[in-house]
C-alpha cells in the first residue's frame, strides 16, 4: 500500500524544515516514492533519485548549519524536460537526439540557489507543441482521475506531478497556454508572467517571441513563491490590502462557447466575488475574435523556422501530429507573418486599454474539461470543435500580447472535473497580479 | 471575401498542396485548407483595420483600439 500523497503547502512544510522537524532526504524520499508509485501516468521522463537524495541531505546539513535559505531550501521541485539540466538529456518528449547540456539552464540555477530539489523533469507534449501531452515519445500522460483523459498541456507532466504529491512546485513554459491549460485541467495554479519576464535561455524553444517559462503549483502562494525563486528576487513585502476589487470580463469571444458545466462554476464564481463587493464590469475586447489567425500566423513559421534544421535531418522521429503543424508553418508567406506582427501590436494595446482602471481581467482559462486522449475533436455548446483549437483559445491572446495571466480553480463541474478562472494583470505587474489572485482563491476556496 | 483574395487563396491553396504531394505528405492537405481560410481572414482583418478613420499607419497607436465598455456591474 502506498503512502497517500503530500499535498501541503510549501510554506507549511518550509516551517517545519526550518525548524528541524522534517528532513529534506525524508520530505524528498516521499516524493519519489510518489513518482514510481504512479508510474502508469508518465508524468516524469527522468527522475533524479540519486542526485535529489544527495542534495537534500546536503540541504539538511546546511539548515542544520544554520544557512537556511528560503522557503524552497530542502523542498522537492521539478522541470518540464525541454528545460536544461546539467547532467540529464533534455529530450522535449521527443524521439529526435536529445541535447545533453553541461549546464543548468539560468532558471534551474535559480531553483538550485534557493536550496530546491530537483527529483525529475516531467513529460510534456513534443516540443510544447500541442495542448493535451499524448504526443510524446515517452508514452501519453494520463490524468489520474481518470487515466483514458488528458491532464492537458503542453506542460502535462508537471501539473500531475503536483496533484499526486510528487513535487511542492513545478517549472512549465507557456506558448499558447502551456502552463495555464494543464493547470485548469488538473486544477493547480499556474502563472504565465510577462513576456521575458523570467529568462527563455537553456530552454528549447517554441516561439522566440511567444514563449514564457512559469511556475505551477498546488495554491498561489506556492506559485509565487517558485516565481520568486525564479526570478532570483522576492516581492517586496505588500500592504495589506482590503479594498473592493474592479475586475473585467471580456465576454464577447471568451464567454460564448463554454461548456456548460464551465460555464455555471466560472458564473458562481462571479456572483461569488461579487457578493463580496468587488465590482464585476463586462467589456469588450476588440478584435479579439483575430487571435487564433494572428497566434498561427507567428507561432507557426517561428516554430518551422526553430525546427528546420532538425525537420530536414530527423523527419521521421517526430509524432506526426507535431511533424504536420511544423511543415504547416513553411507554407506561410513572409508577408503574412509581418501582418500578424502588426495586428499583434493592436491586440496588445486592446488589452492595455481594457486593462485601463481596473485590477485584472477575468474569465475562463478553459472552455472544457478533461478531453479524452485521441479525441480530435470535442463537443462544445453543441457543435463539434477541433480540441486545439478549443484548448488554445481562451488562453493565447496573453501569449501574442505578453501580459501576465495566472489559472487558479474556481470550483468543479457537476462531474467534478476542476474548473479554472484565470486572470489578467498589467504588463510587468506580476506581482500585483498575484496578489489580487491570492484574494480570490482566498475567497473561492472559502 | 472579396474575389481578389479569394483568387489568392485558390492559387496559393493549389501550389502548397501540390508541393506537399510532391513531398510526400498528402496528409497536410486539408491542415493547409485550414491555413487558408485563417491567413484569408487574417489579411481581411489587416484590410479592414488600415481603412478605419484613424488607421492608414501600422504605427500601433494608431490602429483603432478598443474602448472599454462598462456594460454591467453585478
Amino acid at each position: 500500500m502506498t503512502a497517500a500523497p503530500d499535498l501541503r503547502s510549501i510554506a507549511d512544510v518550509a516551517v517545519q524544515i526550518r525548524s528541524g522537524a522534517l528532513s529534506p532526504v525524508d520530505l524528498t524520499r516521499a516524493c519519489l516514492d510518489r513518482i514510481e508509485a504512479r508510474r502508469d501516468l508518465n508524468a516524469f521522463i527522468t527522475v533524479m533519485r540519486d542526485a535529489a537524495l544527495a542534495a537534500a541531505a546536503a540541504a539538511g546539513r546546511e539548515i542544520a548549519t544554520g544557512h537556511y535559505r528560503g522557503p524552497l531550501h530542502g523542498v522537492p521541485v521539478s522541470v518540464k524536460d525541454l528545460i536544461d539540466v546539467a547532467g540529464t538529456p533534455t529530450t522535449s518528449g521527443s524521439a529526435v537526439p536529445p541535447g545533453h547540456p553541461a549546464h543548468d539552464a539560468p532558471i534551474v540555477a535559480r531553483l538550485r540557489d534557493a536550496g530546491a530539489i530537483l527529483v525529475g523533469k516531467t513529460n510534456l507534449h513534443e516540443f510544447a507543441f500541442g495542448t493535451t501531452s499524448e504526443e510524446s515519445a515517452f508514452g501519453p500522460v494520463r490524468h489520474p482521475r481518470d487515466p483514458r483523459r488528458s491532464p492537458g498541456g503542453s506542460s502535462g507532466g508537471s501539473a500531475v506531478a503536483l496533484i499526486e504529491g510528487m513535487c511542492f512546485a513545478s517549472v512549465g513554459t507557456d506558448t499558447g497556454g502551456s502552463v495555464r491549460i494543464p493547470s485548469a485541467v488538473c486544477g493547480t495554479v499556474g502563472l504565465k508572467p510577462s513576456l521575458h519576464e523570467l529568462p527563455s535561455a537553456g530552454i528549447v524553444p517554441l516561439s522566440t517571441t511567444m514563449d514564457h517559462p512559469g511556475p505551477m503549483a498546488r495554491s498561489v502562494a506556492d506559485v509565487a513563491v517558485a516565481f520568486d525563486a525564479l526570478r532570483g528576487r522576492a516581492a517586496r513585502p505588500a500592504a495589506h490590502d482590503s479594498r473592493p476589487l474592479v475586475f473585467r470580463v471580456p465576454e464577447a469571444y471568451f464567454c460564448e462557447r463554454l461548456d456548460p458545466g464551465v460555464r455555471g462554476a466560472f458564473v458562481a464564481a462571479r456572483k461569488r466575488l461579487a457578493g463580496d463587493g468587488h465590482r464585476i464590469e463586462t467589456i469588450t475586447i476588440d478584435e479579439a475574435a483575430r487571435t487564433a489567425d494572428v497566434y498561427l500566423h507567428i507561432v507557426l513559421p517561428e516554430a518551422s523556422w526553430l525546427h528546420s534544421p532538425m525537420l530536414e535531418r530527423y523527419p521521421d522521429r517526430y509524432s506526426p501530429g507535431v511533424r504536420l503543424r511544423l511543415e504547416m508553418g513553411r507554407y506561410i508567406l513572409a508577408e503574412d507573418y509581418v501582418r500578424a506582427l502588426a495586428l499583434r501590436a493592436m491586440l496588445t494595446r486592446a488589452v492595455d486599454v481594457a486593462l485601463d482602471g481596473c485590477d485584472a481581467l477575468l474569465l475562463p482559462t478553459l472552455p472544457i474539461a478533461a478531453p479524452l486522449i485521441g479525441a480530435t475533436t470535442v463537443e462544445v455548446a453543441g457543435r463539434q470543435e477541433p480540441v486545439r483549437a478549443v484548448m488554445l483559445r481562451l488562453t493565447q491572446l496573453f501569449n501574442i500580447t505578453g501580459h501576465p495571466a495566472i489559472a487558479l480553480p474556481a470550483g468543479v463541474t457537476e462531474d467534478g472535473w476542476p474548473v479554472s478562472l484565470q486572470l489578467v494583470g498589467r504588463t510587468n505587474r506580476t506581482d500585483a497580479l498575484l496578489q489580487v489572485a491570492a484574494r480570490v482563491e482566498a475567497r473561492l476556496r472559502a | 471575401m472579396n474575389r481578389m483574395l479569394q483568387g489568392q487563396m485558390d492559387a496559393w491553396l493549389r501550389a502548397a498542396s501540390d508541393d506537399a504531394e510532391r513531398r510526400g505528405l498528402p496528409l497536410l492537405k486539408p491542415l493547409l485548407e485550414t491555413l487558408a481560410r485563417s491567413t484569408a481572414a487574417l489579411r481581411e482583418a489587416d484590410r479592414a483595420l488600415r481603412e478605419r478613420p484613424a488607421g492608414g499607419s501600422m504605427d500601433p497607436a494608431t490602429l483603432g483600439p478598443s474602448t472599454p465598455r462598462t456594460e454591467t456591474t453585478e
